[in-house]
């Protein structure tokens, strides 16, 4: 390891923060990250298996292994005041200026040494096309391992039995990988782990119906990694910390933000992770509060413990970035009925081909319902590009719009 | 009486309405690096073309990229806000608004009664912009207010990329040497802008009216490329003050806080 490895030096300070962190989950989980990033990662090396967002991680949990989401170092490599200097890195290798922010940064802090090279990797191809692109270059780079699913736009019968073939030679591969059998009992063990955090995970999005009990952005930014976690014992703990947060904080309801003027956002895709406060000005200036992101929506059923691989690729195939359209927007139209939504913002991340490509049905029912809606783009990883003037300035004119009842008319 | 001031990057306009949204006076200046003596300047001038004093007014809204530098405003809306309330004033039919200033551009949705339903801007890129047409016409040695005139002599429009300002302005310097004559290669700048514009109206979705206001709304070449692409677009008689009338109107209905 180098002596002046910056990402592992940053890491370890965040120690210090974790006190004043105000989600209690968040300090569970960034406990947790400390923990991988400064220690794990780098004595175990061999039991680390990259991945990336949509893949589900049970298997791996199950298999032993721990595993770490590329698009979460990014975040923290933002995070961290890191992500500009690996970003250019990557370039100077030659990777273009319009691939996604967060790959780049993956590659560069690889690249730099700040991170052990990825030993074996284990990606899903939807949504994300660069995923496979970064994978690849680890697999000639760095003779990564590697496994990648398959995965088919629209859920039927054929493409189930696709993906889940694909998923027994995972399991093959895995053992291979780890020179031992993966154990039924741990997957099962690590699915049902799953399903508890799910359950608490669940409970959270009912209570956010409600009145706002917590800056959505807090968990918009600091707890897209949470469910990175589930299977695990800590998974559970984190989830069920955010629970008992949002029950105390609801208990407390006539002491939190129950003003009439407060408007509801719907937030789709990530935020800008770098020193900004974009979504403090939004939320705490402007009064309009993120009730509801994407991110955070728990999108598949629970895991079916007696058919382990059959919940795995229903989970897989069930993203609602994938298939029909209509049915993609059928559920914008209950998030929206469901969380009383006011309005509606799409960070377009640059770089991203999946997400943004899908605004304009967002933008159609924001049409429909009559609601104001709002894209804003930008990267949630690299900072070159950033102008917090110019994003406010879209913000105020959206709140501007959301808040018509503000005026009279003399005419 | 009721003030509305617009800072935007190139000029300051000042906007004196009445009670019944009638416009007393308007002034412009341009803004330069003293917001504060511009904004002065605009005041001094509103007033006097008025007649009034300015403890007269009622009320003032500051709007614009500068707008939290006006002293004495009730309350600063942004451009995007004003620009819609102001061009419903004039044109209450309109449904979308393209405005073009000097440092953006932007589409905007509007309600029926004059508010932002949605809007799309330029991003961050000089391209489409007033900025994009001064260095086009500085490369070309054209004063930017003869660049309408040019572009209507043109016979045919020679193609201009309109990704970007310097690699744009590279190419005027090349058609220049390669014999295109000044009112072609106008022509395609003004195509360029227009292609810009054209993408950003479809992402929203267009809704007639359609009205084209800020400073390069008073070049007719711009105007007739984007309608070439749109039909019949509404301009107003003094398109530069749409901002500042739309800040004085929500100086007028403001509620109380």
């Amino acid at each position: 390891m180098r002596n002046n490895n910056e990402f592992k030096q940053r890491m370890s300070l965040v120690k210090a923060v974790i006190p004043g962190l105000q989600l209690e989950a968040v300090k569970k989980l960034v406990e947790n990250q400390i923990d991988i990033f400064t220690e794990i990662i780098w004595k175990n090396p061999e039991k680390i298996i990259w991945t990336n967002m949509v893949m589900p991680l049970e298997i791996f949990y199950a298999a032993g292994l721990v595993p770490i989401n590329m698009e979460l170092v990014a975040g923290w490599l933002a995070t961290l005041g890191l992500s500009k200097k690996y970003i250019m890195l990557s370039e100077s290798m030659g990777f273009s200026p319009t691939l996604c922010s967060y790959h780049k940064a993956v590659l560069g802090v690889c690249e730099n040494g700040d991170l052990p090279f990825p030993r074996a990797a284990a990606i899903t191809s939807h949504l994300c096309d660069g995923g496979n692109g970064v994978v690849n270059h680890f697999v000639h780079r760095y003779d990564t391992c590697s496994y990648t699913l398959n995965i088919p736009y629209h859920n039927n019968g054929l493409h189930f039995s696709y993906v889940l073939q694909q998923y027994r030679e995972l399991i093959k591969w895995l053992e291979d990988y780890t020179g031992s059998k993966l154990s039924n009992e741990k997957l099962s063990r690590a699915l049902e782990l799953s399903n508890r955090a799910r359950e608490y995970w669940v409970k959270v999005l009912q209570l956010r119906r409600g009145v706002p009990l917590i800056n959505g952005h807090l968990a918009l930014r600091n707890l897209f990694g949470a469910t990175f976690l589930f299977g695990t014992e800590i998974g559970v703990e984190v989830a069920k910390a955010y629970h008992q947060q949002l029950c105390d904080s609801k208990a407390a309801e006539s002491k939190t933000d129950s003003n009439r003027s407060t408007k509801r956002i719907l937030w789709i895709h990530f935020a800008p992770l770098y020193a900004n406060q974009l979504m403090e000005y939004l939320e705490e200036q402007l009064n309009c509060r993120i009730v509801f992101d994407i991110t955070g929506y728990i999108y598949w059923p629970e895991y079916e413990l007696e058919k382990p691989l059959e919940s795995l690729t229903q989970r897989t195939l069930s993203h609602f970035y994938m298939g029909d359209a209509q049915e993609r927007k059928n559920l914008y139209s209950s998030l929206i009925k469901d969380f009383r939504i006011d309005g509606v913002i799409h960070f377009m991340h640059n770089g991203c081909r999946a997400i943004p490509g899908w605004s304009w049905q967002v933008r159609q029912v924001a049409e429909e319902g009559n609601i104001p809606f709002l894209e804003i783009s930008g990267d949630c990883v690299d900072p070159r590009g950033f102008s917090e003037e110019q994003m406010r300035l879209r913000l105020e004119a959206f709140n501007e719009a959301l808040r018509r009842d503000e005026f009279v008319f003399r005419s | 009486m009721f003030l509305g001031v617009d800072v935007g990057s190139i000029s300051t306009d000042a906007v004196l309405i009445d009670s019944q949204k009638n416009i007393l006076s308007y002034y412009i200046v341009k803004s330069g690096f003293d917001h504060k003596a511009a904004v002065d300047k605009v005041l001094k001038g509103v007033c006097e073309g008025a007649g009034i004093k300015s403890k007269n007014i009622i009320k003032m809204v500051g709007t614009g990229y500068g707008r939290r530098n006006v002293s004495g405003i009730y309350k600063s809306v942004t451009e995007i806000s004003c620009h819609a309330m102001g061009i419903h004033t004039i044109f209450p039919t309109v449904r979308t608004l393209i405005d073009i200033g000097g440092q953006d551009s932007k589409v905007i949705r509007i309600s029926e009664e004059g508010f932002v339903e949605t809007f799309v801007m330029n991003d961050k890129c000089a391209a489409g912009t007033g900025r994009f047409l001064e260095v086009m016409a500085n490369a070309m040695d054209v004063g930017v207010e003869m660049l309408g005139e040019y572009s209507s002599r043109a016979t045919k429009a020679v193609k201009i990329s309109s990704t970007c300002t310097i690699f744009a302005e590279s190419e005027v310097i090349s058609r220049i040497s390669q014999g295109d004559t000044e009112e072609q290669i106008i022509a395609g700048v003004h195509n360029a802008i227009a292609d810009r514009i054209v993408a950003m109206v479809n992402s929203i979705g267009l809704k007639k009216d359609l009205a084209l206001t800020g400073g390069v709304a008073k070049n007719e070449g711009i105007k007739a490329a984007l309608e070439k692409k749109f039909g019949k677009i509404l301009v107003p008689e003094e398109p530069q003050i749409t901002g500042a009338l739309g800040a004085a109107i929500y100086a007028l209905n403001y509620k109380e806080s």
